[in-house]
């Protein structure tokens, strides 16, 4: 399997149209070069738009028009097992209600540490410890261990938080209303190790409702865009 | 008439198409099961998973199943080889009706009964819910973690419970032989007939007969219940499909094996 090119954009949308006839995203065609440690805040006036953006930057959904380049190369010019080994290093954070964020039939903690479980060559052992430091960095003794289903939204989201930013490498965090629900001084740990790995080189694609989002200060975004009925308008 | 013939042309094809799908599953199935680094921590938890529920959980039932059945066969063998008189026959009669036929082939039935139904709900509730892309967007192969744990599962399930099945039934024939052959003699000749009729092929049957419907089993499902695209009103017709296929497999693949023992 080759390499990522370490030198190129983490994430570049080139003259991208949405295959969804609806989209906002749609009307011109959207371009983002999105380097390493950059940030990238949208905005989107409805919350059922905010999965469309995250799942195309993950080439879970194809442009139909134009091409999305993860670490230099296509999305659609990948084989299966390579799109596979390039998304176990995207953390993401799912939408509420924008899909399934868990799998109903294992507990939150079994949940969040699934992935890593898949990455090469990485022990039960490491990865419970690994989570379990996650989840102290982000303020929580322990992660929830019952079923997703009788878990509050608000630990659901900051468990979120932990499965996002477990993989290693990091190369791009998406996040889609990262704050849903949780009361506005929790979310301050998050953004510390937002910013921490931003640091590092992840980039950071941050996807909300303008109205919801808290500590914007604090983001230190590198371009914002909010989506306007002729399509997204853009400023860096 | 061209209509006709296109339509059962294309039904040809498709039938081939899911044939060749379903054997291509079944080897990438074998390859990735024999290497170790498939076996990661939630593969092998799914498979434990999965010999407990359509394994352990059906050993009770089988058990009653094959009491129940040694007890017929050995009283079928018994009476119809009286009546030729040919009673010598009696032990490699059962041993060859329950190794080569009836305890894989009635283990089977009874794996498909009691898991093809809920690996197939499963699955396909898991892609109307979204939940296999959930599964692609962290970068799992689905393949991998879904169908895998389940074709080894079941066809570990479906062998281990055969082995269960032979044991109790030939226990079962063996309480027979006691009770009808009006001798009073204890069950050591009869047992040691059956064992000695038991040849090495009898064992490869045996474990042909189990393992391929359970590795067909599990893939069939798989591909049933992966295959359901939009609502949950196609879950149903899923379920039943892959009950109907896994039967279908099982009759075809123990005709084959029949054929290839006594050809």
């Amino acid at each position: 399997m080759a390499s990522p090119d370490i030198t190129a954009p983490t994430l570049q949308f080139e003259d991208v149209r949405s295959p969804s006839n609806q989209d906002q995203v749609d009307a011109g065609g959207f371009s983002l070069n999105l380097n390493p440690g950059d940030l990238a805040l949208f905005f989107f006036e409805s919350k059922y738009r905010i999965p469309e953006i995250a799942n195309l930057a993950t080439g879970m959904t194809q442009a139909s028009r134009g091409d999305i380049h993860f670490m230099g190369k296509s999305w659609s010019g990948r084989n299966p097992q390579e799109v596979l080994a390039s998304r176990r290093e995207i953390g993401r954070v799912f939408a509420p209600r924008g899909g399934a964020a868990w799998l109903q039939n294992l507990d939150v903690d079994e949940n969040v540490m699934l992935p890593q479980f898949f990455q090469p060559g990485v022990t039960k052992k490491e990865v419970q410890a690994q989570t379990m430091e996650m989840a102290r960095r982000l303020g929580m003794d322990h992660l929830p261990s019952g079923r997703p289903s009788r878990t509050s939204t608000a630990e659901l989201t900051r468990a979120q938080w932990v499965r996002a930013l477990l993989p290693r490498p990091l190369r791009l965090l998406v996040l889609e209303r990262p704050g849903y629900s949780v009361p506005p001084q929790q979310i301050e740990p998050f953004i510390e190790q937002v910013n921490l790995r931003r640091g590092e080189g992840t980039a950071v694609l941050w996807i909300d409702l303008p109205n919801e989002i808290n500590h914007r200060s604090s983001l230190l975004p590198t371009c914002e865009f909010e989506t306007l009925p002729e399509g997204l308008k853009g400023s860096f | 008439m061209p209509h006709l013939l296109g339509k059962i042309g294309n039904g040809c094809i498709a039938k081939a198409r899911s044939i060749f799908y379903l054997s291509t599953m079944l080897c990438a199935g074998l390859s990735l099961s024999v290497k170790p680094s498939t076996w990661v921590f939630p593969l092998r938890n799914r498979l434990a998973r999965q010999i407990l529920f359509a394994g352990v959980q059906a050993v009770p039932f089988t058990i009653m199943v094959a009491a129940l059945a040694g007890g017929m066969v050995y009283l079928q063998c018994f009476f119809w080889l009286q009546y030729t008189d040919k009673v010598e026959f009696l032990g490699r009669m059962v041993a060859a009706l329950l190794f080569r036929e009836l305890a894989p082939f009635l283990v089977t039935f009874i794996v498909i009964g009691a898991s093809a139904s809920a690996v197939t709900t499963e699955l396909a509730t898991m892609k109307t819910t979204g939940e296999v892309t959930l599964l692609e967007a962290q970068g799992i192969d689905i393949f991998n973690f879904l169908a895998v744990p389940r074709m080894i599962g079941l066809a570990v399930c479906v062998l281990g419970l055969s082995c269960i099945f032979l044991f109790v039934s030939i226990i079962a024939s063996a309480l027979g032989f006691i009770l009808f052959n009006g001798e009073g003699q204890g069950p050591q000749p009869f047992l040691i007939s059956v064992f000695d009729s038991v040849t090495i092929s009898d064992w490869i049957t045996l474990i042909t007969k189990s393992v391929i419907p359970g590795l067909f089993m599990g893939a069939i499902c798989s591909y049933e219940g992966l295959k359901v695209e939009g609502t949950s009103t196609e879950v149903p017709q899923a379920v039943s499909r892959a009950i109907l296929r896994s039967i279908s497999a099982t009759v075809i693949v123990s005709t084959a094996v029949m054929l290839i023992t006594y050809l």
